[in-house]
């Protein structure tokens, strides 16, 4: 049964990261600051999952990555959202935002 | 240029498996080293707060894996699709190109089609022929048997009946299938007759070949019991021309000879003639021991044909001495046949296609180098095309397209060019099918049935790829072979660089080279042809001679004298004609089987003692006037006359091969011989002939020529020729009266 869970975090993380890349490019360690400071600390992408998670997406055209320098001066791997990425992330938004709907009709009916 | 230009400028360039792992590593260590510092920033001491960096990332190991095998795999695709989107891009310049220069790609595809499709042609007839299996049961354990002397052991004569049943009781044969006379049979239905060549196999014969009959049965011992059943089976061929196809013809009876005789069964298309230059079309059955009611003939006469199966695990070598063990097992318990007989056996295969398969060979080879020679001129020109278009490579290159990437596009467009080429050419080769059959039963009668099959198919497939590396590599490599800066500033008059006018230069060489050999063996075979068309035929070429069969087996004719006569008036009545010069009549004509037909022993009178006086010749029955008409040259003595005929003494004419085997320097005028037996009437040698060959280049075989006699059995035999595919019904009107004599003239033979 974990199954179905890790499906549902796989997909959730996968949309975080195409909505911080939406944003601007970003290595993979801005992305987690990115999405702990957006969510005020309740969402913290482990980092074994986002790193998967980034050259998964990579392999699927979503992102592609260059490498720069950060802001601290150190060579850096950052990814770009992909036009393919902009269409996944707008049909994933769409997605997820109908099941919190349907989620919030079950659990708060009015 | 690739299709996507924007993305050459993203894409990372190649990188190895080790590449990809390190750009990992180092990626994750920077994601620990900043969590560290932040941790650091927070207060924590730097040894625990890398140690927490660690603990807070997950499985290390596990990522790093997992990472490294998605980018391996996505660099895998991404060079496949590339690669593949390249090709499509170099299909689309080739094709592009070749449209521009459609002059170009006429000259190249017209070399390359007839290349790849004259060697496809020739090798579906070599693969038809030499190649392929026999069509019957395990055709490697079959072999053709035949007498011969040791003098000449390769001449394919008969056997005597008495040797097919020595060779019944050897161990080393698994069964043993005698089969005798050709002849033909006038059938004749609804006021319309019918020529039929016929065979007589005895019941062993189907078995031994292992081929069952389409419809009904073949020809087994029933057929051969004491009161012979009057059965008959019919070739494919023969089926569908007179009967239709209809599957009731099995049971019927059919008038032939003017005696009813009843169809037991159809052969499948598939079957072919054992004997290659011979066509059958109806069987009948054999009756082998019918030829033991004279034993002492039986012993002597050569009669019958066989072939055997040979039994399991008995090898070339143990075949071999059991028929030498045979052969001089008879010369001991019967001297008196004559010193050096031996009976021989010959694979199958190469008793039927042996004769051919030189030349065969000799012509896939010269097309083999007909298509080297398209592929050195292909060569050429792709090399010049690819120095005129040096200007368009540099700017490709210096756009950034690699060598590699320039030789594959090269590539690609003679790749293309050999694919269509191949194409093409197989598609010659299908429409120079129906040209091929008729080629093939030019060398042998019965294997006309010549299929484009998957073989051959591969065959041209592997020839076009090899065209293509034989004429793309070069003038790729050469092509692309330039230093950027000298290309580009080069006018557009182009000349090639020193080592590509070399290479064009070698070409040439290699053209002229392979021309000259070509040249040169198409001159030693149209030599050996025409010194084979000039000499050792042995009769006169020059002259329009025109052979027809005439056979006179209607109950009609049944009367020997009443045949004679015929033959007489047919001669008169044709010799009055006013193109014709003069007319003959032989039983077995030159040029159909003249040499393998009734060959028979023959004994010589009156020699000294101790030298041999036994051979085996042709012996063939002809009419007044045979020599002179087909132009055979008398050598000394005469030729026959019409007092010749009927109650005269027995009178012959022999071949010089004859009287040099016999009387060797000396005149063999006045010598007499022996037919078949030692105790067969003595004949008096009056003339001697040239020798006779049955084809050109064809084994030279000793012949006696006897004039029909009336008093003789043997008449003027109607035992007629082969006719390959030929209609036999049309009997030329006026010139004879018997309205159910078929007469077939064959081929207007001029010049032979």
């Amino acid at each position: 049964m974990a199954r179905p869970s890790l499906d549902l975090m796989q997909g959730t993380v996968d949309v975080l990261i195409l909505r911080t890349l939406a944003w601007q490019p970003m290595h993979g360690y801005g992305i987690s600051r990115f999405v702990r400071e957006r969510s005020k600390g309740a969402l913290d992408i482990e980092s074994a999952a986002l790193y998967q998670a980034l050259h998964r997406l990579e392999r699927r055209k979503l992102v592609r990555s260059s490498w720069g320098i950060s802001e601290t001066n150190r060579r850096a791997r950052f990814y770009e959202l992909t036009a393919a990425g902009r269409k996944q992330l707008a049909a994933e938004r769409e997605q997820l935002r109908s099941y919190m709907h349907a989620l919030q009709l079950v659990l708060d009916p009015i | 240029m690739s299709r996507h230009p924007r993305r050459r400028f993203f894409q990372l360039p190649w990188r190895s498996a080790e590449r990809i792992r390190a750009e990992i590593d180092e990626e994750l260590e920077f994601e620990l080293d900043m969590r560290t510092a932040e941790l650091v920033r927070s207060g924590l001491p730097g040894a625990e707060a890398r140690a927490r960096a660690r603990r807070e990332f997950g499985d290390i190991e596990q990522t790093r894996r997992y990472c490294a095998e998605s980018d391996i795999a996505a660099q895998r695709s991404e060079g496949r699709s590339e690669w593949v989107a390249e090709l499509g891009q170099d299909v689309r310049l080739a094709w592009r190109g070749m449209r521009r220069t459609p002059g170009f790609a006429l000259v190249v595809l017209t070399t390359l089609a007839l290349g790849i499709g004259a060697n496809t042609a020739v090798f579906s007839v070599l693969r038809r022929v030499v190649i392929k299996p026999l069509a019957y049961a395990n055709p490697e354990q079959l072999v053709r048997i035949y007498g011969a002397t040791t003098r000449n052991p390769h001449a394919g004569n008969l056997l005597t009946p008495a040797q097919v049943e020595d060779l019944r009781e050897s161990p080393v044969f698994a069964q043993i299938a005698p089969f005798g006379y050709y002849s033909s049979y006038t059938y004749v239905s609804d006021k319309r007759a019918e020529m039929w060549q016929s065979v007589t196999v005895s019941p062993e014969f189907f078995p031994t070949l292992g081929v069952r009959a389409l419809l009904g049965r073949t020809i087994d011992a029933r057929d051969v019991t004491d009161a012979p059943a009057p059965a008959v089976v019919l070739s494919y061929t023969l089926w569908q021309r007179s009967f239709g196809g209809d599957s009731s013809t099995v049971g019927r009876d059919v008038l032939l000879d003017g005696h009813a005789r009843t169809v037991i069964g159809i052969m499948p298309r598939s079957f072919v003639f054992p004997e290659s230059d011979r066509d059958p079309e109806v069987f009948t059955p054999l009756d082998a021991r019918a030829a033991f009611r004279d034993p002492v003939a039986a012993r002597q006469r050569r009669s019958f044909r066989a072939l055997a199966r040979v039994a399991i695990g008995v090898g070339p070598t143990e075949l071999h001495a059991a028929l030498e063990m045979l052969s001089q097992r008879e010369q001991a318990s019967h001297p008196e046949l004559g010193e050096g007989s031996i009976i021989v056996a010959v694979p199958l295969h190469d008793d039927m296609v042996g004769g051919v398969r030189p030349i065969l060979l000799v012509v896939m080879g010269a097309a083999l180098l007909v298509l080297l020679i398209a592929c050195v001129n292909v060569a050429g020109l792709f090399l010049s095309r690819a120095i005129a278009r040096r200007r368009e490579l540099a700017v490709r290159a210096a756009l950034g397209a690699g060598r590699g990437r320039l030789v594959r596009q090269l590539l690609t467009e003679s790749a293309m060019a050999g694919i269509a080429g191949g194409a093409i050419g197989v598609a010659l080769a299908f429409a120079a099918k129906h040209l091929l059959v008729v080629g093939a039963t030019i060398l042998l009668p019965t294997m006309g049935d010549v299929s484009i099959d998957v073989g051959v198919l591969t065959f041209a497939f592997v020839l076009s790829a090899f065209c293509v590396i034989a004429f793309g590599i070069v003038p790729a490599l050469v092509g692309t072979h330039f230093r950027l800066q000298g290309s580009l500033g080069e006018s557009t008059r182009t000349t090639g660089s020193r080592s590509s006018s070399n290479l064009g230069r070698a070409l040439v060489v290699a053209q002229v080279a392979l021309a000259l050999v070509l040249l040169i063996s198409a001159g030693l075979l149209g030599r050996t042809q025409l010194s084979l068309e000039r000499t050792g035929i042995g009769f006169d070429t020059r002259s329009d001679v025109l052979t027809f069969n005439v056979a006179p087996s209607s109950p009609r004719y049944a009367d020997e004298a009443r045949r004679l006569e015929l033959f007489d008036e047919l001669k008169e009545g044709i010799g009055e004609l006013p193109p014709v010069r003069s007319v003959a009549m032989v039983t077995v004509a030159p040029w159909n089987g003249y040499t393998t037909g009734g060959a028979d022993s023959l004994f010589a009178n009156g020699l000294a003692a101790g030298s041999s006086d036994f051979d085996v010749a042709s012996q063939v029955t002809v009419s007044d006037d045979y020599f002179a008409t087909l132009g055979i040259p008398i050598r000394s003595g005469r030729e026959f006359t019409s007092l010749d005929r009927d109650n005269a003494p027995p009178v012959a004419v022999v071949s010089e091969s004859v009287a040099r085997r016999f009387w060797p320097g000396r005149n063999p005028i006045g010598q007499r011989i022996r037919l078949g037996r030692r105790n067969a009437p003595q004949m008096e040698i009056v003339g001697v002939a040239a020798d006779v060959r049955d084809r050109p280049g064809g084994e030279l075989k000793p012949t006696v020529s006897r004039p029909a006699r009336r008093q003789r059995h043997r008449l003027p035999d109607p035992r007629s020729p082969r006719h390959p595919r030929r209609p036999r019904r049309s009997a030329p009107r006026g010139v004879m009266q018997p309205p159910l004599l078929p007469l077939s003239p064959s081929s207007p033979r001029e010049r032979g």
